[in-house]
């Protein structure tokens, strides 16, 4: 099994995994550290101060020019004042002016990208800065010269509050202090002495002095008139906030809110302004010592309203939650938050507040309680962006995008950190408990945000805690989800790897069967191909992989398809192992299971091609003697498999095997040391042989014998030599070939047939002395071998025969004679009596005849008495037999001649007569009983003559009878005469029997001496029934016969130009 | 170069299979010659393919006119004119134009087909055999055996061509000649029963009856059809020789009950058989059945005529040998021989007796003529006795 190491993996993974962790939340930890800030109103001094009246910027300088005109024209005295008064204040409006104007090139210098403009832009600034500075300096010097050299000037006090605005501005609080200071000890009864001290108070307020400029601001506010009134008012409460006199504070406030929103001397801006920062700050303050549970109407009543469920009053709400979820007051902050939930559960922003809830659960450390809120959460969410899937339009659309967006802004925040904290704490204590809710959160999160930023970081993380959990299954769905989020991503690499070991670690958990290889393809368990394609992500994703990585990881999925029976896919996969990692070390297992596929599919060529391509690669053999020689072996062996295809092919095909033999040769020069290349010369010389080219066949032959001395196929070629003379019908070659072959390789398991064909061939052509001695020698060599004794049988039956046949019929006999000796229960048993009976009836030994006669008879009775199997021809054998002994007593009755007729005493001749008469009768019945009793077509034809013959001898006898010497020649023709009509009925008895001998014979196909002899006969007793051939028969003359060359049929495919019938026995072997 | 010669030969292989799997897949399909799937690497069919296409379409037309006994040829020709036309340089659509022509009955027109074949491929064996097939039936014989020495010449594994020329030879009593062209036949189809008859029938000449025997087992062992039927008929003529006239006419049976058409002189066998046992009517029937497979067996006609003089059928007899007579010339003495005695002894008919027998005379060989001469004799003496009689009434 070749793989990345578990355990070594394993710890790799973690310590990544950790180091990750770590840099990832970093941030949190330096965001939970901000700094406290000074607690401050939001509402700036400037806004409730006297305000610069902006001119456009023409106009203004027509105005400084005309005034400076007239004071430089010169004036009435008492105008003096009153026109510099005007042109300061336009000074300080031009000094503002290009302030505004700083700050917004300000602006532009951050906006541009350009290093040219932002340079350009950077000179303007400075310019206007200058101006400014100017400007304002010009107003300040004018308005210094007023109260200097016009003390008496009516609006002094308003030009002592412009210069200390002026002051302020510039930043000369205290310069601008010592102003107001002055205007306030001279000028006490001036409507600007409350807008001196708010200053002081503002001056004191932002120095800490807050008992000092509680007072400034409780002077300020004496003047109910006042424009400073409210923010004075507000002011107050913010210094009792920030003296922590919640109480005066929260009253300061309220009232605050109050004269907001009835005081007409605010401008409506600031009115609202005011209001709206003062119930903010009033919130801010209650959070300090309010309760929860009260909350909502004390809220209702600063809002001025009945109900919570307006707007203003839960935004209230809100900020009351948030306050004290930012003073850690996390039970009274979750309980407002529900509490604005509750009064409208339809919100779109409620998912915000549950977020929220997520958040202080979080910070109240309850882990259990943490992952509640955020399952309510996603329950909240996913319903949120349900409803915005489905048909949400215009505004509600666009406001469930931003409640989404809202809900998400902290949410996504709060449980991604939330899971990696936690997460980084269970690697610390090692709480299976904390893991678990770690990933719960992981989970929650990527269910709520699968596209957050760091989404794609959350998955890793996750998978890699569900690989420390063990989870191996879902570690490895996990992995795949992050390979597959980003192909470009950090973790792709890591991500890749660990998937397949999550699989395989989950492979080993399931415990599934061994996989046992198999040749027929065989489903794979989905968690296999699982592995499968988590290795092939590997390969496909990681770019730039480390060579042994990719080798190891497609041969485990190459292996996986092999061991299924899945060839196609794990023979690409083993054959790029091979072709692009030639060296590697699974290359070598790659190669060899290449081959094998091939050769499981039978499919030769690419077997060849792969083996042939295998074998130019050095960097592949390269110390591997063992592949190489087995890739030469297989190389060679598949070529040879190929040809044999091919040549089946061919053959099926009825087309030229030519090429195939070429083929054959070539092998055998391609590879001679092969262990197919005697084969391969052998089946060239056979299929030579079958094209009919004997020389080159028997050129191959010699090659084998002499260049493989030691080739087993040396007897194969002896074999297939005889073989062939056999298949061409050159049995005297084809015996001496057998026969050699035979007392060659005399324990080769084909001598045996050798050695019987042999004889057989010797037999046909006529040498049957040597056909004789095989047999004998075959007989001594197996017939005592299984089988052997019926096979006995028949050898020493066809020995005889063969005689027999060779017309050497001494020899026959001997043979047929020992075959009844040793074969007496053989069915042939008759048949060599038989054949002993013709034999030695010709040679006239009659008593080795008659005596095998008796053994016949006696065999035959005997058997059928006992009503046992008798072969069909031993009644013919016995039938035959009965007639030769019958025809003894028609040898004996053809001698008998009559007595002479003495007409004195003619008892003699009529007792000769009687006695020929009644020895006749019995003649014809022993035939007759012969016809019946063995029904016998051969012994039938031959009684029928002899029972005509019987017939015939009788009349002839009798008409031989000389006349009595006593009758005178006349008397004598009388006589004969007389004899002649007597004979007419024995004369017509056997015409019919030889009538019915030849119809008979003709009948039963019965054409025997006996047959002829009748035929005869009859030619002489009835010539016109039977005529002599007088005419000439002509015999048939082959010569003239018609040569028929049958026609070839109709060729239905064009493209073989070979049209040869030519069909080939199986005599190839390989 | 090893390497290079093995590779260019296993491509010479497999080129050789595709294309003969392209070959074999076409031929199964029966593809319309017009929506033929099969195309070039062009996309085009090539003219092979297109032969091939329309050569399954006709190949369908013939298997369906054949189920019911009515082949339009003349059709087929005209199909197969077209096809060869259009494709002038596949050869095997003139072939098939050959083919279609000899089955039409049309042999110089095959003739010509084949020669065109053959004229763009030299080397087309079928074509060359069925040249010498049809050369022979227009009667060419020494034209025919040319051809198909040519053949044998071009083409080693020739079986077929070996054989026909194996059988002329042993018909001329070229026997060794036909032993060694069987043999070398049967090297290169060894299932070819042609080749064990013709060994068997040379066996048998040769009076050899235990190799007629080998050669039969060995044949049988091979194929059970009616090519056995050549093995029954040369077993037939051992017999004859070890005169087991019974079991020959088995055999000649046999061999007629196999290949009813083939076989003539095994039918002159059983009848000549039949003859010598009296059994006229199987004589009769016998030559009666090679008169009908060859009508222009003059032999024949004359065996048929004694039959038919045996079983009393005297006219009959008289028209067998009139038929011969025509067939022959007249120049078979046999049949002047016979009518003379079917004339003189059975019709009574002297004048056309003695002519017969005269012509005989002129025809034969004179030691087979002195008991003709004693029948011209009688036949005189007989007339003079008529006309004497005759001067005096």
């Amino acid at each position: 099994m070749i793989g990345i190491s578990k355990h070594s993996s394993r710890s790799r993974r973690t310590l990544l995994a950790s180091a990750f962790f770590l840099l990832s939340t970093t941030g949190f930890l330096t965001q939970t550290s901000t700094a406290q800030k000074p607690s401050g109103p939001v509402l700036q001094y400037e806004q409730f101060r006297r305000k610069v009246e902006f001119r456009v910027a023409d106009a203004r300088e027509k105005q400084i020019e005309g005034l400076e005109k007239l004071l430089r024209l010169g004036t009435e005295l008492e105008e003096i004042p009153k026109l510099k008064f005007r042109l300061a204040d336009l000074y300080f409006e031009k000094s503002q002016f290009f302030f505004f104007r700083s700050q917004e090139t300000d602006d532009e210098i951050y906006s541009t990208e350009s290093p040219d403009e932002k340079e350009r832009l950077k000179a303007q600034k400075s310019v206007y800065e200058k101006e400014a500075k100017l400007w304002s300096r010009r107003a300040t010097q004018i308005y210094e010269e007023i109260r200097e050299k016009f003390p008496t000037y009516p609006r002094i006090p308003e030009v002592l509050f412009a210069l200390g605005q002026n002051y302020w501005s510039r930043g000369k609080q205290d310069d601008a202090i010592d102003v107001y200071r002055d205007l306030i000890r001279e000028y006490e009864d001036s409507p600007l002495v409350a807008d001196a001290w708010l200053a002081f108070g503002e001056y004191y307020f932002a120095r800490g002095a807050l008992e000092q400029a509680l007072k400034s601001y409780e002077i300020a506010a004496s003047d109910k008139r006042s424009k400073a009134y409210g923010f004075a008012l507000y002011k107050q409460a913010w210094c009792y906030y920030n003296l922590g006199d919640w109480e005066k504070s929260l009253k300061k406030f309220q009232a605050t809110v109050f004269y907001s929103q009835m005081a007409d001397e605010l401008s409506g801006e600031n009115k609202i302004s005011l209001a709206r920062e003062a119930e903010k700050d009033y919130v801010k303050t209650y959070a300090h010592v309010g309760n929860a549970n009260r909350a909502k109407m004390v809220l209702m009543e600063i809002a001025n309203v009945d109900d919570c469920t307006n707007e203003k009053c839960l935004k209230l709400m809100e900020k009351l939650g948030d306050e004290w979820r930012v003073q850690g007051k996390f039970e009274d902050s979750a309980s407002t938050y529900r509490q604005i939930i509750a009064l409208q559960p339809t919100s779109f922003r409620n998912a915000y507040f549950q977020s929220l809830l997520v958040d202080l659960a979080s910070r109240r450390g309850d882990k259990s309680q943490v992952v509640e809120e955020v399952r309510t959460l996603t329950k909240l969410y996913e319903k949120l962006a349900v409803r915005e899937k489905e048909g949400a339009l215009g505004k509600e659309r666009k406001k469930i995008r931003s409640a989404l967006q809202e809900a998400r802004r902290d949410a996504e925040n709060n449980i991604r950190k939330l899971a990696q904290t936690w997460n980084r704490e269970s690697v610390k204590t090692k709480q299976k408990e904390t893991a678990t809710q770690a990933l719960d959160m992981y989970g929650e999160y990527l269910k709520l945000f699968p596209k957050a930023k760091l989404a794609y970081e959350l998955r890793f993380q996750m998978a890699d805690l569900f690989y420390r959990l063990e989870r191996f299954g879902e570690a490895a769905e996990a992995y795949k989800i992050t390979v597959l989020a980003n192909p470009k991503g950090k973790h792709l690499v890591a991500a890749a790897r660990d998937g397949i070991i999550a699989v395989e670690e989950h492979l080993r958990d399931l415990r599934l069967k061994k996989i046992k290889p198999t040749k027929q393809r065989q489903d794979i368990h989905p968690e296999r191909i699982k592995l499968i394609e988590a290795c092939d992500r590997y390969i496909q994703s990681v770019s730039g992989l480390d060579a042994k990585d990719i080798v190891k990881i497609s041969f485990k999925a190459a292996k996986i398809y092999y061991q299924h029976g899945h060839f196609e896919q794990a023979l690409r996969r083993f054959d790029r192992i091979v072709s692009e990692y030639p060296a590697a070390e699974e290359s070598e297992f790659a190669a060899n299971l290449v081959i094998d596929i091939h050769n499981i599919k039978e499919d030769w060529q690419s077997l060849y091609e792969s083996a042939s391509r295998y074998l130019k690669m050095p960097a592949l053999l390269q110390g591997r003697n063992k592949l190489q020689e087995d890739l030469v072996k297989f190389g060679q062996h598949v070529k040879f498999k190929f040809i044999t295809e091919e040549q089946e092919k061919l053959q099926a095909r009825k087309e030229s095997l030519r090429p195939i033999a070429e083929a054959y040769e070539s092998f055998q020069k391609e590879f001679p040391t092969s262990e197919n290349a005697d084969k391969a010369l052998f089946n060239a010389s056979v299929v030579w042989d079958s094209l009919g080219d004997k020389a080159r066949a028997d050129q191959i032959r010699e090659r084998l014998l002499t260049g493989y001395p030691d080739s087993p196929l040396r007897a194969d070629v002896a074999f297939y030599a005889a073989s062939s003379f056999e298949g061409q019908a050159k049995y005297s070659e084809a015996a001496n070939q057998f026969s050699a072959f035979a007392m060659k390789y005399p324990k080769d398991k084909r001598a045996r047939d050798a050695l019987y064909n042999a004889a057989v061939f010797y037999a046909g052509i006529g040498e049957v002395q040597s056909a004789a001695k095989l047999r004998e020698r075959y007989l001594k060599l197996f017939g005592k071998a299984k089988g052997g004794k019926s096979e006995s049988a028949d050898i020493y039956f066809s020995i005889a025969k063969d005689y027999e046949r060779a017309n050497r019929v001494r020899q026959a006999a001997l043979h047929y004679e020992k075959f009844t000796k040793l074969f007496s229960t053989d069915d042939r048993y008759f048949d060599a009596l038989w054949r002993q009976s013709v034999i030695y009836r010709k040679l006239r030994v009659l008593k080795k005849a008659e005596k095998a006669e008796n053994q016949l008879l006696a065999a035959y009775t005997n058997r059928t008495r006992r009503k046992r199997k008798v072969p069909a021809q031993a009644a013919d054998y016995a039938s035959q037999i009965a007639v030769f002994r019958t025809n003894k007593d028609f040898a004996k009755y053809a001698r008998q001649r009559l007595k002479p007729l003495n007409l004195k005493r003619p008892k003699k001749f009529q007792q000769s007569m009687q006695d020929k008469a009644e020895k006749r009768d019995r003649l014809i019945a022993s035939y007759e009983k012969v016809v019946t009793q063995y029904k016998q077509a051969t012994a039938t034809i031959a009684s029928l003559s002899k029972i005509a013959s019987t017939w015939d001898n009788f009349v002839n006898t009798l008409l031989q009878v000389p006349c009595p010497r006593s009758l005178t020649e006349e008397q004598c023709t009388f006589f004969k005469e007389g004899l002649q009509e007597k004979m007419s009925n024995a004369r017509e008895s056997a015409y019919q029997a030889y009538v019915t001998c030849v119809t008979k014979s003709n009948e039963l196909g019965v054409f025997t001496d006996e047959s002829r002899n009748c035929v005869k006969a009859l030619e002489d007793i009835d010539p016109v029934a039977y005529p002599k051939i007088e005419e000439q028969q002509v015999t048939f003359d082959a010569k003239k016969q018609p040569l028929v060359i049958e026609a070839r049929p109709f060729i239905f495919s064009a493209d073989s130009n070979k049209a040869s019938s030519v069909s080939l026995e199986g005599g190839v072997r390989q | 170069m090893k390497s290079r010669n093995t590779l260019s030969l296993m491509v010479c292989i497999l080129a050789a299979v595709t294309l003969g799997c392209t070959a074999t897949n076409t031929s199964n399909q029966g593809v319309d010659i017009d929506n033929s799937s099969i195309e070039n690497g062009a996309g085009q069919r090539s003219p092979q393919q297109a032969v091939s296409s329309a050569m399954q379409k006709l190949r369908s037309k013939i298997a369906s006119e054949e189920k019911v006994g009515q082949v339009d040829w003349a059709s087929v020709v005209r199909q197969l004119e077209a096809l060869s036309d259009k494709y002038k340089t596949v050869a095997e659509a003139r072939y098939n134009l050959g083919v279609a022509k000899e089955r039409l009955g049309d042999y110089s027109g095959a003739e010509k087909a084949y020669r065109r074949t053959l004229a763009l491929n030299p080397n087309f064996s079928a074509a060359r055999e069925n040249l010498a097939g049809v050369v022979l039936r227009t009667g060419d014989r020494r034209q025919a055996i040319s051809i198909l020495r040519e053949l044998i010449e071009i083409d080693p594994e020739a079986a077929t061509a070996r054989l026909a020329l194996g059988r002329s030879l042993l018909a001329s009593g070229r026997v060794d000649e036909a032993i060694k062209l069987s043999q070398a036949a049967l090297a290169v189809d060894p299932k070819n029963l042609d080749g064990y008859c013709i060994l068997a029938l040379a066996a048998a000449e040769s009076n050899e009856g235990p190799r007629v025997r080998l050669l039969r087992a060995q044949a049988f062992k091979l194929d059970k059809g009616p090519k056995r039927a050549c093995l029954h008929f040369a077993t037939g003529l051992v017999f004859l020789k070890e005169k087991d006239k019974a079991s020959a006419l088995f055999e000649f049976s046999e061999a007629v009950r196999l290949d009813p058409q083939s076989h003539l002189e095994a039918w002159f066998r059983i009848a000549e058989i039949s003859m010598e046992y009296k059994n006229f009517a199987r004589a009769v029937e016998s030559y009666e059945t090679v008169c009908r497979m060859n009508p222009s067996n003059v032999e024949a006609r004359i065996n048929l005529g004694v039959a038919l003089k045996g079983m009393g059928k005297f006219e009959e007899a008289k028209r067998a040998y009139q038929k011969a007579l025509s067939l022959s010339s007249g120049l078979v003495p046999e049949v002047h021989f016979n009518l003379g005695v079917l004339y003189l002894k059975n019709l009574d008919n002297l004048a056309a007796a003695e002519a017969s027998l005269r012509k005989y005379i002129d025809l034969a060989k004179p030691s087979q003529n002195a008991e003709v001469f004693s029948w011209i004799q009688e036949i005189e003496q007989r007339k003079a006795l008529e006309s004497d009689s005759t001067s005096r009434r």
